[in-house]
């Protein structure tokens, strides 16, 4: 079973502080699922930076194969 | 909360009701009996006191008596740093540092003596040296990294007839601490140089020792008092502005520092709950509202808010029951606690899943492998990641090959899941893409249909009309 579904965010410090806590939570969730788990990096630290600097608008690609 | 009365026969309960049906048993509902129905619906008068409102039951809304939650605990792990403390009108004042950090102290018996004839050659370490000596915090111009020591008795062990020895224990052996650390070297933090010339004229053990004093150096954790034996540091071509350093620190007394006695409590919880049955779309969503509250929780008199963790809500006399029998089991283990949040985790979760037990298993034993979860990225899956993550750079073109190899590589997975970002593409990457791919040509908004195929355009397009030079730009 796969699930691979794309989206555009606007990443806000919001969005991005979300996504962070997302990926937290759905660490724990997937791990005990069985699943490996990759968090959003968005280029690392210095990456995020760009992002936020530049107000970008970015797809993220959420996946799940089983 | 006070019940509605039990075992009362029906017609006490609603005597009216009851003596309008028997008296009127074929009759047509009148205004006397749509008033009796009408009281059956408010219990007002039934029971003594009014009833609170109780909102409608949903897993964000449970009912939890905020001072209740305040009696539950949350073990866990947790630094010293996480002792912090609070201020300012009750609302949490957070310092997101690590606690403090390693300083150093010149420990003297003559300020006077101490301060002359210390010139380092070509840097002035005055200050420094004022700070060494004066500043109750200490010098703090440096990160240590690493502390290791190993502690051991001067013994003798003498062999003698039979089985079993003598052994002589003639006191300790000198208590060394290799203490690995940075210097920045930058222009703004001019550490390095101004350590090097601390350490040749003052930090060194002969220094010391020609001007009667010694060093204490205090870690989070303890006190060393002592004497430095050496020092070694080495740079990197790599790092341009930190210099790693190790010493050798030969201490007389070592001090370790007592956790504080932690104290306080929360007057006043507000917020919402997490809720862990919240869909995944949208982290905007409910269940995500993580608190800014969780740590330390803990005050120095007079209370604080939670902001964000809890809803105003109140109390079923049976939860806080049923949670405390559950909390049992894992209420004996060594973890300091953090307030509030566990009851209403398993409330939320047992109503979805039906079980507390492997809820709270998932959050206390063992907390080391929660905590490996929450770190844990799979090795498998990171590289495409950091294919991924790199386009964040290339803003200008994303690889085809990038894209394509994401897909495939996405797809041969197993037990995987994640979230990959990266910058989506423009119109003019798309058609740059399926340029090189040959699928647009580029010049003319044609369809291809890759390279190296000899089909005709007409083919591919829907129309089926015939290419002409003159109908090129037309789709």
């Amino acid at each position: 079973m796969q699930k691979i579904f794309a989206r555009l965010t606007p990443i806000t410090p919001t969005e991005l502080y979300l996504q962070r806590v997302n990926a937290q939570f759905d660490a724990i969730r997937k791990s005990n699922r069985g699943y490996d788990y990759t968090p959003a990096q968005f280029g690392g630290l210095f990456g995020q930076q760009v992002v936020l600097s530049s107000s970008a608008v970015l797809e993220l690609t959420e996946f799940e194969i089983k | 909360m006070a019940l509605p009365p039990i075992n009362v026969p029906l017609d006490q309960i609603f005597p009216n009701v009851v003596d309008t049906v028997t008296d009127n048993v074929v009759g047509a509902v009148t205004g006397a009996v749509t008033d009796q129905i009408n009281d059956l619906t408010s219990f007002g008068s039934l029971v003594e006191g009014a009833l609170p409102d109780i909102p409608a039951l949903s897993f964000s809304n449970a009912n939890f008596n905020a001072e209740d939650m305040v009696g539950e605990r949350l073990y866990t792990i947790m630094p010293r740093s996480a002792a912090t403390t609070y201020s300012g009108g009750g609302l949490p004042q957070y310092s997101t540092d690590r606690g403090k950090i390693a300083s150093l102290r010149l420990l003297s018996s003559n300020r006077d003596a101490s301060l002359s004839g210390r010139d380092g050659k070509e840097i002035n370490i005055d200050a420094e040296l004022g700070t060494l000596l004066d500043n109750p915090e200490g010098y703090k111009n440096f990160f240590l990294t690493d502390v290791a020591v190993t502690h051991s008795e001067k013994l003798q062990i003498t062999t003698t007839f039979g089985d079993g020895e003598v052994a002589y224990y003639f006191g300790r052996q000198p208590v060394i601490f290799n203490l690995n650390g940075i210097l920045m070297d930058s222009l703004y933090s001019d550490w390095f140089t101004k350590f090097i010339a601390l350490y040749q004229t003052t930090l060194r053990g002969s220094q010391l020792a020609k001007y009667f004093e010694l060093v204490e150096l205090t870690l989070p954790n303890m006190r060393i008092i002592g004497s430095i034996q050496g020092l070694s540091h080495q740079q990197n071509s790599a790092r341009d502005a930190e210099v790693y350093f190790t010493m050798q620190f030969l201490a007389k007394e070592v001090i370790p520092i007592a956790i504080p006695e932690l104290s306080g409590n929360i007057t006043s919880i507000t917020g919402e709950l997490i809720d862990f049955s919240v869909g995944k779309e949208g982290v905007g969503g409910f269940g995500y509202k993580l608190a800014t509250g969780i740590g330390g929780g803990l005050l120095e008199g007079g209370g604080y808010a939670l902001g964000s963790i809890f809803s105003e809500v109140r109390a079923v006399a049976d939860f806080g029951k049923e949670f405390s029998e559950s909390l049992n089991a894992f209420r004996s283990s060594i973890f300091s606690p953090v307030y509030g949040i566990i009851s209403s985790i398993t409330r939320i979760i047992k109503s979805s899943t039906g079980s507390i037990a492997g809820v709270i298993k998932n959050f206390t034993d063992p907390v080391n492998l929660i905590l490996r979860d929450v770190m844990f990225v799979a090795t498998k899956a990171i590289a495409i990641a950091n294919l991924i993550e790199t386009s964040v750079n290339q803003v200008i073109s994303i690889p085809d090959r990038v894209v394509q190899n994401a897909r495939n590589t996405l797809r041969s997975l197993e037990n995987a899941a994640g979230v990959i970002s990266r910058v989506p593409e423009s119109v003019s990457d798309v058609f740059k893409r399926y340029n090189r791919g040959g699928r647009v040509k580029k010049g003319a908004a044609i369809l291809g249909s890759g390279k190296g195929n000899k089909k005709s355009k007409a083919a591919v397009l829907s129309s089926g009309a015939p290419y002409t030079p003159e109908t090129a730009y037309i789709i």
